[in-house]
């Protein structure tokens, strides 16, 4: 019969493995990526959060019903004339959440610019999720919940519309993506993180999974 | 019978690559009343010799596995063996074989193995006896190494007493004459400190080291004390990669839950777990070897209530020979049989494991209908007898996990005799130390489990006391006195055995020593004292002991059987619970990490640089401080695609650094246009524009934002833009700038828009004029450097106007035509033509061809600036100039490779070679100018 440790950890969650995983936040500036990550990790809203210049870092980790996953989060600067740098941070990534405000019809188009670029130029199997900010505006709306998961369906995206306010839907997403990401595959679920970004590896493997069930 | 090959071959695999069986044989061990197989050896290593007894597990050894060391002693000039003529027979040589150390004797089948076999030894001993009187001391500390696990030199082997009863058969002083397998006499003959002998793997490891450094130390003597360090640096960094890649394998993906989690998980075990208890009833009897005749009954269900959990030790169940040689014993299933009878009857049990190792016999039955809350049942055995190793002592043990809580449970005959107690001790030590569950997934020891239940004839007697005083107080019922005698009880206050464990309340007579068939105290010739040998301990949260008893109804045995029952609380996971708690100290533990991840404050990301001239550096400094809790590491990384972190004229100090917490650091960021980089930048292909990339190792990145302007200078423009610059290029606007630049390569020839171009560009007018006024018999000239001051005085005067006269020294003059000609954005002498002028560069005539071929003002330039030089060497007398110097010098400005230069490493053959390519180049391009600074150019 097969033994396992000082029968600390029987079964459930805890006697399952970690899974490490990238993620990271793309969108216009302004639209909450911070916020939505602030939310996530400590629970916190700054009505007045400061514009990321560079591409901050945090992680947190979610239990499922069998594996916990670590995300290693990097919340990217959204203005434009940072643009030519975010590759740094998609690239190898395993998850992305594309943001938009939705009371902002730009910001809706330049997420699916996003998707677009992450489509092409990301891992092909990365989890992109969609998420609408500010749904606690819902009175100035601009982008219709209908015609962003129409969108979002068309393009295989997790679609939610999210408010770091209000903490609507903010770990769900984060849930959504977790469920969603490979674990059963052997993988290199998480490289060594020297500098986030991996310069030399030029076509990371894709296959974001880790656990060996 | 295996060959004799094979079964040297088989223990030459136990030995080190210096040691040498030189003969072996098949025998028996005599130990007075049952003789056991072994294999004797004798080993040599280097002229020393030493004797190697192994057991076999197979009476016909198949493989070195089926040896085992048990005996390595050299064979010195206390060595002696005796052929016992009296014992042996025509076919069969007993032979006692002895040292200082041991006292054997083994019989072997009589051939011309064992001849051989005696031949070899008697050599070893002559060679001993040779080398001594030749005064070369012995080395036998390589015998010690070979000694299975750690030789405790002070534990002694008795194998001369009587291990098959407990009774003290022998005399003292024969029990004391125990000799001791110990090699620390030997120790003394080492050269070295005996403390640090190394052990196999520590010998063989350092060997490696040796060589290494031994190779290093080879290059060493080569010549080269850079090699050597290469090759220390080669193995620290081989050192350092193996460590890596073991801390790499140890973590393969997916990773465990860390340390951190587990021991939070375990901290807060109280929160997810409920506690459901269970009966256990631990029973032990030493049954002196007798049939299992009785009903047993009055042991096992003695309680009202069946309890839960049955674990029943016994000891000397079987005394026979054959159960000491053989796995089987009848006796085993007589007794399970027996017990499972007597099994309480208003429940169902099931058996879950039994254990044997000789008379040692340990058997669990559990409820049936606890059966499945029971996973990880394993059981192992350890001897502690003979040679401390074998089943005549020692114990047996089954260990299980009940939901979450695991229980290991002992049952063990330790160490006989009243003096001996030590011995006891140190028997239970061996117990627990070397009984381990290899076949667990996670390998567990005794002391690994929740709960722990000791059972067993333990032996332990009374001391300082006679056996009518024991009496007296056995009839007084004062059990409280006699414990103050008894060994266990002291031991265990001394903290010397049992560490941890406890016991219960004795309120029993003792267990041992009665007459076979009655409760009547030892009336035998040696009429032992009684005492309480039989006893239950136990260890772990939430046990409580309800009932310690000995049950004396049951007379088969010299020894009385003794029951202990037990309320034991186990842990059962409430999975929900456990996952909340999860979550919770996975929150706290990310909460932890990022508040540890390392934090800067920069105190700007943006850098402004106005009005940037050429070879006019520009600094500015951003502070970083370590705002956050742990030491902080940045760098300076580069973009995807990029080789480099920023523009070539920005340079960062430093790009990389180390702040401790709360302290800060200055970075500074010049910028300087030098040559290469003053063209694009005067035609706005480049701007003063970057974004930097600071990166903190393990945390966030910063993106520092450079903007500026730069003024456009002459210097960096192309000669076709100055030829058709009628003012000074800082009155011309940008936009004209651009023009000018943009269609100076499309042609030379002058256009409406443009007007007339000049013949050379005015700026290398007035310098070559300037030179040739006042220049013509400096000293030296061009081979002085310039002022840096003055050479940005001279670009601003050709820049501006101002000052209206070239200001500086001829030298700084001089230098700034170099600068000019060299930062020229398509060089005298066009890229496109550069390899024609190459080739051409053994013929004056051909060269002159390639001129024409090249645009007109270009041409202008050349032969401009050659007739200068021309002039200039006609006063070489007093300006002490070379042709060939000024060949070389105006050669490589002139001639500038369209290859650029790259930053990237090299190979070295492919540096080699670009070298030497560079130098055949560099004497081509002297050899074409040197034409032109001999020849007139319009001369045929």
């Amino acid at each position: 019969m097969a033994g396992r440790g000082g029968a600390q950890w029987p079964n459930g969650a805890a006697q399952g493995k970690i899974c490490q995983f990238k993620l990271v936040l793309l969108g216009e500036s302004a639209v909450g990526k911070s916020s939505l990550v602030l939310r996530f990790v400590k629970g916190q809203f700054h009505e007045y959060q400061e514009s990321t210049i560079g591409a901050a870092f945090l992680t947190q980790t979610v239990c499922l019903d069998d594996t916990t996953v670590k995300f290693e989060i990097w919340d990217t600067a959204g203005q434009e004339r940072y643009h030519s740098l975010a590759p740094m941070y998609y690239r190898g990534a395993q998850a992305a959440i594309v943001v938009y405000d939705i009371t902002n019809q730009d910001t809706f188009g330049r997420a699916k610019t996003w998707v677009k670029e992450l489509q092409r130029q990301a891992s092909p199997n990365i989890v992109i999720a969609l998420a609408g900010n500010k749904a606690d505006l819902a009175n100035k709306r601009m982008v219709e919940y209908d015609e962003a998961q129409a969108y979002a369906e068309e393009n295989s995206l997790l679609f939610m519309e999210t408010s770091a306010k209000t903490a609507m839907n903010v770990n769900d997403i984060f849930l959504a993506i977790a469920k969603k990401l490979p674990k059963s595959e052997q993988g290199q679920a998480s490289q060594p993180r020297q500098r986030g970004v991996d310069l030399n590896e030029q076509n990371q493997s894709s296959s974001g999974g880790c656990c060996k069930s | 019978m295996s060959s004799y090959s094979e079964l040297k071959n088989f223990i030459q695999l136990h030995l080190g690559a210096d040691e040498k069986c030189t003969a072996c044989i098949q025998g028996e061990l005599m130990l007075d009343i049952v003789k056991v197989g072994r294999v004797l050896a004798i080993v040599t290593r280097k002229g020393d010799h030493g004797l190697f007894v192994y057991t076999t597990k197979e009476s016909v050894p198949t493989s070195s596995n089926s040896l085992q060391l048990e005996v390595a002693t050299p064979i010195n000039a206390e060595f002696k063996y005796n052929i016992d003529t009296e014992a042996s027979t025509a076919e069969i040589l007993v032979v006692g074989i002895s040292n200082d150390k041991v006292n054997l004797k083994f019989q072997f089948p009589k051939s011309s193995r064992s001849n051989d076999f005696f031949t070899q030894l008697k050599k070893a001993i002559d060679v001993h006896s040779q080398s001594a009187a030749f005064g070369l001391p012995p080395s036998y500390s390589w015998i010690s190494e070979h000694y299975p696990v750690s030789p405790e030199p002070s534990k002694q082997l008795d194998m001369t007493s009587n291990w098959f009863t407990d009774e003290d058969t022998k005399p003292k002083d024969e029990a004391e004459n125990q000799f001791s397998v110990g090699f620390e006499d030997n120790f003394s003959d080492m050269p070295i400190n005996t403390s640090s002998v190394p052990s196999n793997k520590d010998r063989m490891a350092s060997n490696t080291t040796h060589t290494s450094i031994n190779t290093a130390r080879m290059s060493l003597s080569g010549g080269k004390v850079h090699d050597f360090e290469k090759s220390i640096e080669h193995l620290e960094k081989e050192m350092t990669d193996s460590m890596e890649q073991r801390m790499k394998d140890s973590e393969a993906a997916p990773l465990p839950m860390d340390k951190f989690i587990r021991m939070f998980m375990a901290m807060r075990e109280a929160e997810y777990t409920d506690i459901h208890n269970f009966k256990v009833f631990c029973g032990t009897w030493n049954t002196n070897g007798q049939a299992a005749s009785a009903d047993l009954k009055p042991w096992l269900s003695y309680d009202e209530e069946p309890p839960d959990i049955y674990a029943l030790g016994f000891q000397e169940l079987d005394l026979s020979k054959e159960a000491f040689l053989f796995a089987e014993s009848p006796k085993e299933d007589e007794w399970f049989e027996q017990c499972r009878k007597a099994l309480h009857p208003s429940a169902t049990y099931k058996k879950l494991k039994l254990i044997r190792l000789v008379g040692m016999m340990l058997i669990v039955f559990v409820k049936k209908d606890i059966i499945d809350q029971i996973r990880s049942v394993s059981a192992e055995t350890v001897g502690t007898g003979i040679m401390g190793m074998m089943g005549n002592k020692g114990g047996v043990s089954i260990r299980l996990d009940i939901n979450s809580t695991s229980i290991c449970f002992v049952n063990c005959h330790l160490a006989a005799h009243t003096e001996e107690y030590e011995r006891r001790n140190q028997d239970f030590r061996d117990i627990n130390s070397r009984m381990s569950f290899r076949n667990l997934q996670t390998p567990l020891n005794i002391s690994d489990h929740d709960i722990v239940y000791w059972i067993g004839d333990l032996n332990y007697r009374l001391s300082e006391l006679d056996v009518d005083q024991v009496k007296k107080y056995i009839e007084l019922t004062d059990f409280k006195t006699l414990l103050e005698h008894d060994q266990l009880h002291r031991q265990h206050l001394a903290k010397k055995v049992f560490l941890g464990y406890r016991e219960g309340d004795i309120t029993f007579q003792p267990t041992y020593k009665y007459d076979t068939g009655t409760d009547n105290w030892d009336t035998s010739e040696k009429c032992r004292a009684p005492a309480w040998c039989d006893r239950v301990l136990f260890k772990g949260r939430n046990i409580k002991q309800l009932e310690y008893r000995s049950h004396p109804l049951l007379r088969i045995s010299d020894h009385k059987p003794v029951s202990a029952l037990f309320e034991m609380g186990t842990k059962v996971t409430n999975t929900k619970r456990e996952k909340q708690v999860l979550e919770d100290v996975l929150k706290k533990k990310d909460k932890l990490e990022n508040e540890f991840l390392p934090a800067a404050k920069l105190d700007k990301l943006e850098l402004k640089f106005e009005n940037v001239q050429f070879i006019q550096p520009q600094e500015q400094t951003i502070e970083v401080t370590n705002v956050g809790q742990v030491p902080l590491q940045f760098e300076f990384i580069n973009k995807l695609n990029e080789s480099r972190p920023c523009k070539p004229w920005l340079s960062p100090r430093p790009t990389k650094g180390f702040i401790m917490p709360n302290d800060s650091l200055s970075v500074e960021f010049e910028v300087y246009i030098d040559k290469n980089t003053a063209p694009g930048l005067n035609t706005q292909q480049d701007k003063i524009e970057d974004i930097l990339v600071l990166h903190l190792e393990g945390g966030k990145d910063f993106f520092v934002s450079v903007t500026g302007n730069y003024i456009p200078s002459t210097f960096g423009s192309s000669i076709e833009a100055l030829v058709h610059m009628y003012s000074y290029i800082r009155d011309v606007s940008t936009a004209e700038l651009i023009e000018l630049e943009s269609s100076s390569s499309e042609a030379s020839t002058p256009s409406p828009q443009k007007g007339e171009p000049f013949d050379i560009p005015k700026e290398l007018w007035r310098l070559v004029d300037h030179l040739n006024t006042y220049g013509l018999e400096e000293e030296n000239i061009f081979q002085m450097p310039g002022l840096h001051s003055e050479i940005q005085l001279i670009r601003d005067c050709l820049d501006t106007g101002v000052p209206e006269a070239i200001p500086g020294t001829i030298h700084s003059v001089a230098e700034a035509l170099l600068i000019f000609i060299e930062s020229l954005s398509e060089p005298v002498i066009p890229y496109d033509s550069y390899q024609k002028c190459l080739d051409a560069s053994q013929s004056f005539i051909q060269c002159k061809q390639v001129l024409q071929q090249i645009p007109i003002s270009h041409r202008n330039v050349f032969k401009y600036v050659t007739a200068f030089l021309r002039k200039l060497l006609q006063f070489k007398d007093s300006n002490l100039l070379d042709v060939k110097f000024l060949a070389q010098v105006f050669g490589g400005f002139f001639l500038r490779s369209p290859t650029p230069t790259t930053d990237r490493p090299l190979s070295q053959q492919m540096e080699r070679q670009l070298k030497s390519q560079m130098a055949n180049e560099d004497r081509r391009k002297s050899a074409f100018m040197y034409h032109f600074l001999t020849n007139d150019y319009d001369e045929q």
